[in-house]
């Protein structure tokens, strides 16, 4: 069990402490992890020492007392323990603690924002956490105990009168449904379904691919009245190989008969998450990124001098299927990320397409394009000023982009249909293929 | 929002007016408060810094409570004392003033009391006992909302003299109609527990209470009876108990499912087909999104076919993909906690991830503490079908800014070459092309990375004796790079160990004698032993520079152990040469490809911690009994059993002097915790490379002769039982003096009577397998000596399991020893 729970912001200030139990060792735990912090940077030269929190791992020690961290957005949440306690229940919880504040504030949550809500967090934190235990975690029960601060409730505070917290305990939520909210009412029914895939890959530079990976997750939009029954069918649920599922789906008919069937919560949430079978077979990405950094020898008499260029464009034969396409293929919101070698003193770069911003500082330039059609390419060149010899590094290139309407596995929805309720709802089901961790290597 | 405002503000009413918000003032800091009444600025009013006296006002403003007429201007004024608490301003002095607001109807300010409350009631006892009266008639509000806070409350003022008062209160609310004070009345029970008062009258509602229609309340009963009688272990688990709790496992929000799993583990399925049936039970819960629960599915798992081996294999396919799904998907510090787990389970199970090893590769922006951890895994993965693609990939790394990684990438790779599925002849070319990587990353530059590539190199060498010969021609030009004295010292040592064919040796070693007072410890200790062994290889060329050398070593007084060390080899070399080369080339280096590097051996660990996945000792690669506080350990009495058997069992295995490394014991210290991804890779390579055969053959142990039983006999089925069921009490390694056949090994270790069940001749060792029986106790041994043909003189390797401890072993393996003429044995 936790025995205290922590929130500081990412410049050390511990922002809530709440101690659960008596064998709390107080806020020492935060100071140490915060000494660890600060400590933790002559080993590694790429990270300043604003970042550290982020390469601490995520148990530390500290006596008798295990530090649990989990950095979130722009805050970082810690939990001690002095047991053994699954460390995944206490990471488990700490993400939930976190999803649930973006949930209530909007995201992303920083320090400002849980200081101006900070009544609301403890509440939140007193209804969750009890002792050391959880237990009250899923979102929707708790909003019907302490309605979050939207807009819209707070119009209805003004007009109503009422408060954020409910006068009476709700009928919380549906039996047997920890997850629905009860008493749910729409005018208009709606369901969004996003089936969202991710491609993980590593590219040396003759964009070759050395490791690849796809994640999917499905994510929803409920706003369904009453306690709708929903189920979703796939056209080719053999692609899935394993999956991870919210509560509310039924396990066993998905075993059964591969189909997804369940009550959702209200509001937004994720449905599941899937790997794709055969990801032995390596793919190919429908973007190729061709960096070119070459640099000045003694011999040529351009020593301190270097030169870098970036082509970038759509691959138009990849692993993509487009199972209703309609007009060209299309990269959306490019951005790639160019971590110059620490020898380089300055660069200056130029894009045939798209902005540039070079940050002097941690010597990283971010180019965004927002769309790279079929027919044209776009590069970006630069010449860079080094210190002394050539580097040694080559720090590789981060990509970013999405495809709509477009899927690696080709999983798509078939069917989704509402039984228990007698109104059709908008239904509305996406595609959408984007980069997960996308590396290509320059040397 | 602002423009809501306004447009209302033209229509004037009660309730409008009560509740709008204060344009900058101290009203909008509401838990309400919109994001756009955030980006005015308007709530920073409560975290400007306190001035003197403002607790003072904060008292003034208190006091007009009572007179304020709405509720928005009463929360505030609380809220501007819970807000100075939160900062860590001491308002305790308002406690007698807050006492005075408690009797609200408003739940806002109710929960912000009892929060201040609960901060402040141990600083004055006599004063939070006024406020009890009000808490207990709360606890019968008609509103459930309100008696569970106020329950919640109540429990948690910490507070001895109010306990009596609690009593009552908790006893109806454990009864409540509500089900969210059943729930908070449960954890009320631990919360009195833990103030040492004796409830012990509440124990038969809460065991009648893990059948409550609510899952939560169960789930809390659950964890509170665990610590309720945690000195036995936790609650007790009866059959009927579990088959109620598993039926209704899907009721179960995540925490509450890993609750009720955990418990699972301290059960005994009272047949196979119950064993059957839960697994089936619990295999759709592997799907649930919460890492935490899943990894309580795969404990129970492994519990559950503790009895069970062969199932094992079945377990750990089914469990992979899930574990994969959640790698993929979670957040950093899910990954990090998991991929503890796949190290794990690739020691417990090695080959289980092998083929996902692409999805292990570095990802430029992960954290470090995962990219370390990886980095640790790799080379388990590595089979001889991928060791070179993973070998690549690890080169990669070395050329990364951060130098610490560098020197994690290559002793990794060096790993790969002595991990035992790369090993052998079938793998041989691995060997090669890990050499070649690291002699050229040793001859680089003298830095840090080439410092770290020589270190590896030795352990290599080691493993792959054949590879001397690529490497020694620059060893020389290597050491004149300098470096870190690690990796200089590891240099020093190969150029000794393989001085007959560096053809420079003495020369290369002459210079840094000359230049003694220059070297570092390390590189002196290491200077040392070379000289001594190169002397043995080329007399001649070394007599003068040992000479030197050890005038040198015994008049330095910088360091205790070198100044010993030379006196050794000095008093050793004047014994006689012979005699001395004996001692110092006692035993072989070469590392058995069937057995890895000694403190790579983990077996007893592995199994250890099998009964505790999904805890903090995975995690530290430790069992929790070297970590956690004795006072916080999840008290199952049998573990604490079994860690004293542990104990009992590594205490009692012989060191024995010709074993390169460490025991085989785990650490008992827990790892430093910012090490803790890598203490694993710096097992070996951070101690420094002396050479084993360096150190003096500890004093021969006191031989007393066994009687054995000439004519024990034991079947091949019984033998084959045995074998799997007996703890392996002692295991050594040595060169034998003579080439014996298979013939006459059988026929010498009859005539003591080592009696042969089985042996047979392959490729490249005998092998055999023996039984003998002590006469005076009865206690049986059983024998496997292994010898390794290839090597010169031959090397056999013996492991001796009995289930009466060490001693007895020791005494039958020297017996074998001197049978056989070992040296060292």
């Amino acid at each position: 069990m936790i025995t205290s729970l922590f929130i500081l912001s990412l410049g050390g200030e511990v922002l809530i402490e709440r101690h659960l139990r008596p064998s709390s060792s107080g806020r020492t735990a935060a100071d140490f992890f915060w000494a660890q912090c600060q400590s933790g940077s002559e080993n590694n030269v790429n990270s300043t020492s604003s970042e550290n929190y982020k390469n601490i791992p995520p148990i530390l020690q500290m006596g008798s007392t295990y530090i649990i961290s989990s950095f979130r957005d722009s805050l970082i949440f810690l939990c001690t323990t002095a047991t053994e306690h699954p460390p995944l229940l206490c990471i488990e919880f700490l993400h939930r603690l976190a999803s649930t504040f973006s949930d209530y504030f909007g995201t992303p949550v920083d320090d400002e924002l849980i200081k101006e809500n900070f009544s609301t967090v403890y509440m939140l934190l007193e209804e969750m956490n009890d002792y050391g235990n959880p237990l009250t975690t899923e979102p929707n029960a708790l909003q019907s105990m302490i309605i979050p601060p939207t807009v819209l409730g707070k119009i209805q505070q003004v007009i109503s009168g009422t408060n954020n917290v409910k006068e009476s305990l709700p009928d919380g939520t549906v039996s047997n449904m920890p997850w629905r909210r009860a008493g749910v009412k729409y005018a208009q029914n709606e369901i969004y379904v996003d089936l969202v895939e991710e491609i993980d890959a590593i590219v040396d530079v003759n964009g070759q691919v050395i490791s690849s990976d796809i994640n999917g997750s499905i994510q929803c939009q409920s706003k369904l009245s009453g306690v709708p029954d929903l189920t979703l069918t796939f056209r080719d649920p053999d692609v899935i190989d394993d999956c991870s599922f919210h509560p509310c789906i039924r396990y066993n008919r998905y075993d059964n008969e591969k189909v997804i069937s369940f009550v959702p919560p209200d509001g937004n949430f994720e449905l599941m998450r899937y790997r794709v079978k055969n990801m032995s077979r390596v793919i190919t990405p429908p973007i190729f990124c061709t960096p070119q950094l070459s640099f000045g020898g003694e011999g040529d008499g351009k020593r301190g001098e270097g030169r870098i260029s970036v082509l970038v464009g759509l691959k138009t034969v990849s692993s993509l299927i487009f199972p209703n396409q309609k007009g060209p293929m299309i990269l959306e919101d490019v951005v790639v990320t160019v971590t110059f070698p620490r020898v380089v003193r300055t660069a200056n770069l130029t894009a045939n397409a798209g902005s540039v911003l070079y940050d002097e500082a941690t010597k990283i330039a971010k180019w965004r394009i927002p769309k790279i059609g079929g027919q044209k390419n776009v590069q970006l060149t630069g010449s860079m000023v080094v210190k002394g010899h050539r580097p040694e590094e080559c720090p590789p290139i981060q990509l970013e982009w999405k495809i709509p309407m477009a899927s690696v596995s080709g999983l798509s929805v078939s069917g989704l249909s509402v039984v228990n309720e007698a109104y059709k709802p908008y239904k509305g089901v996406r595609t959408i293929t984007k980069s997960g961790k996308f590396t290509v290597r320059c040397s | 929002m602002n423009t809501t405002a306004t447009s209302r503000s033209a229509f004037p009413g009660p309730s409008q007016s009560h509740n709008q918000p204060q344009p900058g003032g101290n009203g909008s800091v509401d838990p309400a408060a919109t994001n756009n009444n955030v980006k005015a600025g308007a709530g920073d009013s409560y975290f400007v810094d306190a001035k003197k006296g403002e607790v003072n006002e904060l008292r003034t403003l208190l006091r007009t409570f009572s007179l304020e007429k709405t509720l928005t201007r009463k929360r505030e004024i609380i809220k501007k004392v819970i807000a100075y608490m939160t900062l860590g301003i001491d308002v305790s002095r308002l406690l007698p003033d807050m006492l005075l607001v408690i009797e609200t109807r408003d739940l806002v300010i109710k929960k912000m009391v009892y929060l201040y409350l609960c901060t402040y009631a141990s600083t004055s006892e006599e004063v939070a006992i006024m406020c009890i009266n009000t808490l207990m008639k709360d606890c019968s509000n008609d509103d459930p909302m309100v008696r569970g806070l106020a329950l919640r409350s109540l429990t948690s003022l910490r507070l001895k003299s109010v306990v009596e008062y609690v009593m009552e209160p908790l006893r109806k609310s454990l009864d409540d109609a509500n089900a969210y004070v059943r729930k908070t009345a449960v954890l009320g029970v631990l919360k009195l527990h833990d103030l040492s008062h004796p409830v012990t009258t509440f124990l038969p509602r809460l065991t009648e209470l893990l059948d409550d229609s609510d899952p939560a309340v169960v789930s809390n009963c659950i964890s509170v009876l665990n610590e309720l009688n945690a000195d036995t272990g936790g609650m007790e688990v009866t059959r009927d108990v579990m088959l109620k709790l598993l039926n209704r496992l899907g009721t179960f929000n995540e925490f509450g499912l890993a609750e009720v799993l955990n418990l699972l583990c301290r059960y005994t399925p009272t047949d196979k087909n119950e064993t059957f049936q839960i697994m089936n039970l619990l295999d759709p819960v592997l799907r649930t999104s919460n890492s935490g629960s899943v990894l309580a599915v795969i404990k129970s798992f492994l519990h559950l076919t503790n009895t069970m081996e062969e199932l094992r294999p079945m377990v750990y396919e089914r469990v992979k993909p899930p574990i994969l799904t959640l790698i993929a998907g979670g957040g950093p510090e899910q990954i990090y906690v998991l991929l503890k787990h796949v190290k794990y389970l690739c020691e417990a199970n090695p080959g289980m991830f092998d083929n996902e090893y692409r999805q292990l590769y570095v990802r430029y922006n992960e954290p470090t503490s995962i990219k370390y951890l990886k980095l640790s895994i790799l080379p388990k993965l590595a089979s001889a079908d991928t060791a070179v693609d993973i070998i690549t990939e690890l080169c990669e790394y070395v050329s990364e800014n951060d130098i610490r990684m560098a020197k994690l990438a290559i002793e990794a790779i060096a790993k790969v070459a002595t991990e035992r599925a790369c090993q052998g002849t079938t793998a041989g070319g691995i060997g090669e092309i890990v050499t070649g990587k690291l002699v050229e990353l040793c001859s680089l530059d003298g830095g840090p990375v080439s410092s770290a590539a020589a270190c590896a190199l030795k352990d290599v060498l080691r493993a792959h004796p054949n590879s001397r010969f690529s490497v020694a021609p620059v060893l020389g030009r290597c050491l004149k790079l300098g470096g870190e004295e690690k990796g200089k010292a590891s240099l020093v040592w190969m150029i000794g160990e393989f001085g007959d064919i560096v053809i420079e040796a003495p020369y290369v070693l002459e210079k840094l004698v000359d230049s003694w007072d220059e070297n570092e410890e390390l590189v002196k200790l290491s200077l040392l032993t070379a000289c001594v062994k190169l002397f043995f290889k080329r007399p001649p060329e070394m007599q003068a520079i040992l000479g030197r050398l050890l005038t040198h070593a015994t008049n330095d007084v910088s360091s205790q152990d070198l100044h010993d060390r030379a006196l050794l080899y000095y008093r050793l070399l004047k014994a006689g040469p012979e005699k001395a080369e004996k001692v110092v080339n006692g035993g072989e280096q070469v590392i058995e490809p069937s057995k890895g590097f000694a403190e790579d051996d983990e077996e007893a660990t592995i199994k250890a911690l099998r009964e505790e996945f999904n805890t903090l000792s995975i995690v530290y690669g430790s069992k929790s009994a070297h970590f956690i506080g004795e006072q916080y350990r999840l008290g199952s009495a049998n573990s604490v059993a079994e860690i004293t058997d542990a104990f009992a069992n590594t205490s009692v295995a012989p060191i024995q002097p010709d074993v390169t490394a460490a025991p085989t014991q785990p650490t008992p210290e827990p790892p430093q915790s910012n090490d803790d991804a890598y203490a694993d890779l710096l097992g070996f390579a951070d101690s420094p490379p002396t050479p084993p055969s360096a150190s003096v053959p500890a004093a021969a142990p006191q031989t007393s002769a066994m009687n054995l039983n000439k004519s024990f006999a034991i079947d091949g089925g019984k033998f084959q039982g045995m074998w799997q069921s007996l703890p392996e009490a002692s295991s050594s390694m040595s060169a034998m003096s003579k080439n014996y056949t298979v013939g006459e090994i059988d026929g010498l270790l009859t005539g003591v009577g080592i009696l042969t069940m089985a042996s047979g001749e392959m490729d490249a060792e005998f092998k055999f397998f023996l039984y003998a029986q002590d006469v005076d106790t009865g206690s049986v041994y059983l024998l496997q000596l292994v010898i390794d043909k290839m090597c010169e003189p031959r090397v056999c390797s013996l492991s001796i399991k009995t289930d009466t401890g060490g001693e007895g072993a020791e005494v039958v393996a020297k017996m074998l020893g001197g049978v056989l003429g070992n040296a060292g044995m």
